[in-house]
């Protein structure tokens, strides 16, 4: 026997060996292209490592959106459409997000027409319109236009058509059911009671009690505490706990204290020491606050600050113990950021929207960058931690 | 750290403050394509611009209102209307001008005096989408309105936003 004949002899025993011993490959079954199966429907709750977001949309101002990712994997989940000069809100107990936005009747033109849509969680989908006065602010991307109370019941819009107001919502039947002028204060920050905060044009803060219907009950008003013309308070808050933690232009925390029957105007402390305000250390970014589950406190900062640098991008993240108004941490931004949040539970993931349009996600036990997310949106300014309690 | 953060840390060591965002935006915009945002400024200026220069013709007006450094422009957050068929003080065709507004404070170099600013919003058509600049001198948050350029000022008509411009209003010491 040559050996080319036994290499074929071989050969032709593989083959039939293979043949016997791999399965023949059924065809793909058809899929459907009709019913609810053609749809991914989403887990509910949410995984704390979920965001929303907010994409301004700055070159196309009236079709903004809400992209829903996953900080944990990079996988984007869904989008929600939204007008222009968007807010979100959502409710953990309810599973149900609600979008601010305005339209007109023709696109770009027409009549306008102010709305809460209501999204649910598990589709995304619209589950109601709630036509409001056509007087909510339009602001750039500002967490603080809109509010749901602590107890979940009303929702808050801030309305600037020239003058301050606030339009309730309420929650339970998805209707307006008040009006409420706020002359001289503005948007809403909630307590833990029920009611809301303003801050107001003239350095003070003003609380606001309502009713079991959402009517005005008590309007107090607190002492000046507020130097607007020389280090205003950013009205870019966050609530950690029972206190909201507001930073100055200039770098003071303003803490406001908000367990009792009306908010404590607590003492402030500086984030930088004397050397760092020397170089200009000072707080930046579009949305530079965010708080953890450990109540921590994280400062988007900027060196060299000036007059205006209150929304330049920032270069580090400083995490501070607010009870001991002690620094704790520094991160350093790989990229230059606009807004923070932080996501995924005691993991504390600190997320940042970055001047490049990417959503970077890192790791704030080493301060390592974990992943970016790409293609987010044209103009992301914004990001909310939905997989969390507000 | 990585190239981005070796530049940007660089520029913010070695320009001044002002410049910085004008820097970086033109880095950004011009090494990357990159998505342009409010804070990114001076996406009108700079080598990467492809907007033509223009110029007031007064010499007491110095500067290009196609840029972001424009002396006007010291608090305006928006498209620069000369970019879009208006100019420093009017706004393109079809459009209307936001009779409501916020005002800011600027130093003309040609004689060294400040200025009120009006920047008005011009209204009635979508997003202009040419020099998108954000510069914050003297802009004070959202509970102070009339210091705020945050707020789409196109409420009194159309609130569609398309571009703002930078009114003078006369001298602020006068």
């Amino acid at each position: 026997m040559s050996s080319q004949y036994r290499a074929v002899r071989w050969l032709l025993a593989a083959c039939s060996l293979m043949l016997l011993t791999v399965p023949v490959r059924a065809e793909l079954p058809a899929e459907p292209t009709t019913g609810p199966e053609t749809v991914v429907r989403l887990p509910t709750p949410y995984p704390q490592s979920w965001a929303m977001v907010h994409n301004f949309s700055f070159v196309a101002l009236i079709d903004s959106s809400f992209g829903l990712v996953d900080t944990s994997t990079g996988h984007f989940k869904g989008i929600i459409s939204a007008g222009q000069f968007a807010t979100l809100q959502w409710s953990q107990k309810r599973q149900k997000f609600y979008v601010g936005e305005t339209i007109h009747s023709r696109g770009n033109r027409g009549t306008r027409e102010d709305l809460i849509a209501v999204y649910d969680f598990e589709n995304l989908k619209l589950v109601k319109d709630i036509v409001i006065p056509t007087k909510r602010a339009n602001s750039v991307v500002l967490k603080a236009s809109t509010a749901i109370t602590a107890d979940d019941r009303f929702l808050i819009v801030y309305n600037f058509d020239g003058s301050m107001s606030l339009t309730v919502i309420d929650l339970d039947t998805e209707s307006v059911v008040d009006e409420i002028p706020t002359a001289g204060c503005a948007l809403a920050y909630p307590d833990t009671r029920g009611g809301i905060f303003q801050l107001c044009g003239d350095g003070k803060l003003a609380h606001l009690q309502l009713d079991s219907r959402g009517g005005l009950k008590k309007r107090t008003t607190s002492e000046m505490f507020n130097d607007i013309d020389t280090d205003p308070l950013s009205e870019k808050a966050s609530l950690i706990g029972q206190t909201w933690y507001f930073t100055t232009y200039l770098g003071e925390v303003q803490p406001i204290d908000v367990s009792g029957k009306t908010p404590a105007i607590k003492r402030r402390w500086w984030l930088t020491d004397e050397a760092e305000r020397k170089d200009n250390w000072r707080p930046a970014g579009w949305h530079g606050t965010a708080g953890d589950a450990s109540g921590a406190l994280y400062v988007a900062m900027t060196p060299n600050g000036y007059n205006g640098s209150h929304k330049d991008p920032a270069l580090e993240v400083w995490v501070y113990d607010p009870s001991k108004a002690r620094r704790i941490k520094t991160i350093k931004l790989e990229t230059p950021g606009l807004s923070i949040g932080v996501a995924n539970g005691n993991q504390a993931d600190l997320l940042v929207l970055n001047v490049a349009g990417g959503l970077d996600v890192y790791d704030t036990r080493n301060g390592k960058l974990s992943r970016t997310l790409y293609d987010i949106g044209s103009a992301p300014m914004q990001v909310h931690a939905v997989g969390t309690a507000q | 750290m990585n190239v981005m953060e070796k530049v940007t840390r660089r520029i913010a060591r070695q320009s001044s403050r002002r410049g910085f965002l004008g820097k970086l935006g033109g880095l950004l915009v011009g090494a990357a394509a990159i998505p342009l945002l409010p804070v990114a400024r001076a996406s009108s200026a700079g080598p990467a611009s492809r907007v033509p220069a223009q110029s007031t013709g007064n010499p007491m007006d110095p500067g290009d209102p196609t840029t972001c450094e424009y002396w006007r422009y010291c608090g305006i957050d928006g498209y620069i209307c000369s970019c879009c068929g208006g100019s420093q003080n009017q706004c393109p065709p079809g459009t209307e001008m936001s009779p409501m507004t916020w005002v800011g404070t600027c130093r003309n170099p040609a004689d060294g005096k400040n200025y009120v600013i009006s920047y008005n919003d011009c209204c009635g058509k979508s997003g202009c989408g040419r020099c998108l600049c954000n510069r914050n001198e003297d802009d004070k948050p959202v509970y102070r309105p009339p210091a705020n350029n945050d707020i789409n000022w196109c409420m009194a008509g159309s609130n569609v936003y398309n571009c703002s411009t930078a009114v003078i209003l006369g001298l602020a010491e006068a």
